[in-house]
């Protein structure tokens, strides 16, 4: 009797750790494409035949000429369950172990739902891309092209400067520019400028020309005071300070008790 | 700021009636398209103006908005106990008319006079 229960609590044991453990198996084995044959797994189909047809052919002259491997992976959904920096290792694990030299490789990798971007190297080879500002290249030129809605234009540009920074003679003699011309962009390879990528700026601007409207005419608005000594224009300072004088003497209601007018009268014409 | 003293209509009735009386009548002239309440902002002037402190409380404010083309008079308490609200009623009626049918510093100085009339009837100036 005591066999038969312990049997039961322990399949019971065995049950509910597999349903507590299912889901973190499946996330540490969520998909990553096959390494692709040449550099670049666009999943997320963004590049036109033509264009990729070309940075791939850059990417493999780029490999031929200094064992460097540069791979572009692009997503249209990343995993939720892990970060991007950590989804970008594991497939940078992945897809290095076949390359000719492991530590020289790169892999970008961008989301497009999430307008998010990534890159892993390899060891050592990392550092000598922070120490060049490969950092800055997600907040510089992949968010606000994704933003801009040119997904295109985020891996492309992206791509041109990973190959700055590696010197790459691919850049250098200009065959990168060349070469995607040839594949159908011919855009500026300037990155759109973080203010133009949309944001509120124009909220702030909206509200800006309002405000500074309403104190232009608080200050241009002509007052002329007539007395028996002569008259004077009520200067626009003069008018502004009495306009949020009453202002807050109407917030705090502290018209003064001994203000007692006898009578008054008020019209239209 | 020093007021100036080319002679208008306006200033040509106040001072007649400085001349002639102890009371005193103001006048403002505003083109504030978002002003509200005319009869508001008279009171925050006839404060602001300090002109309560008149020895017999016979100060009177003439405002007028010419964007919102609405006006307001306001008397102090000792002119207003000697003419009593339907001389303002009277008043306002035809500084109306007026404002419709001549140019505003016209109408105005015509209401400054006949303020200023009553004034030096009920007010006048001890000059002996």
């Amino acid at each position: 009797m005591r066999l038969a229960f312990t049997q039961v609590f322990r399949s019971f044991f065995a049950t509910l750790v597999g349903a507590v453990l299912l889901p973190v198996s499946s996330y540490a084995f969520d998909p990553i494409p096959p390494k692709p044959l040449q550099g670049i797994s666009d999943t997320a189909q963004i590049l036109s035949l033509s264009l990729s047809k070309s940075l791939e052919r850059l990417l493999d002259e780029h490999q031929n000429l200094t064992g460097e491997t540069v791979m572009i992976l692009t997503l249209k959904k990343a995993p939720e369950e892990e970060s991007l920096d950590a989804y970008t290792i594991r497939v940078f694990d992945l897809w290095k172990g076949s390359t000719p030299k492991p530590p020289s490789s790169v892999v970008l990798v961008f989301d497009l739902e999430k307008n998010r971007f990534g890159w892993k190297g390899g060891v050592g080879f990392d550092s000598l891309l922070l120490d060049r500002g490969a950092d800055h290249v997600g907040k510089q030129i992949v968010v606000p092209e994704l933003r801009h809605e040119r997904p295109d234009r985020a891996i492309l540009l992206a791509t041109r400067k990973f190959f700055e920074l590696l010197e790459s003679p691919v850049f250098v003699n200009g065959k990168f520019d060349a070469e995607i011309r040839e594949g159908g962009f011919y855009e500026t390879f300037t990155p759109v400028s973080v203010t133009k990528r949309g944001g509120n700026w124009w909220i702030w601007l909206a509200v800006a020309l309002v405000f500074g409207g309403l104190m232009g005419h608080r200050i241009l608005t002509v007052e002329v005071h007539y007395t028996s000594e002569g008259w004077h224009r009520v200067s626009g300072w003069e008018n502004t300070v009495a306009y949020f004088r009453r202002k807050v003497s109407r917030a705090f209601n502290k018209r003064p008790p001994n203000l007692k007018t006898g009578g008054g009268v008020s019209g239209t014409y | 700021m020093e007021p100036t003293e080319a002679l208008t209509p306006i200033l040509r009735a106040l001072r007649f009636v400085t001349r002639k009386s102890t009371g005193e009548v103001f006048v403002h002239v505003s083109e504030n398209r978002y002003e509200r309440d005319p009869t508001d902002t008279a009171l925050n002037l006839f404060e602001e103006l300090n002109l309560t402190r008149t020895h017999d409380r016979n100060a009177i404010l003439v405002y007028l908005n010419r964007q919102t083309r609405k006006f307001s008079i306001i008397a102090d308490e000792g002119i207003h106990r000697k003419v009593g609200q339907k001389y303002w009623d009277e008043l306002a009626r035809n500084f109306s008319e007026d404002l419709r049918a001549t140019h505003f510093e016209n109408a105005i100085s015509l209401l400054v006079y006949s303020v200023g009339t009553t004034l030096v009837k009920k007010y006048p100036r001890d000059t002996s």
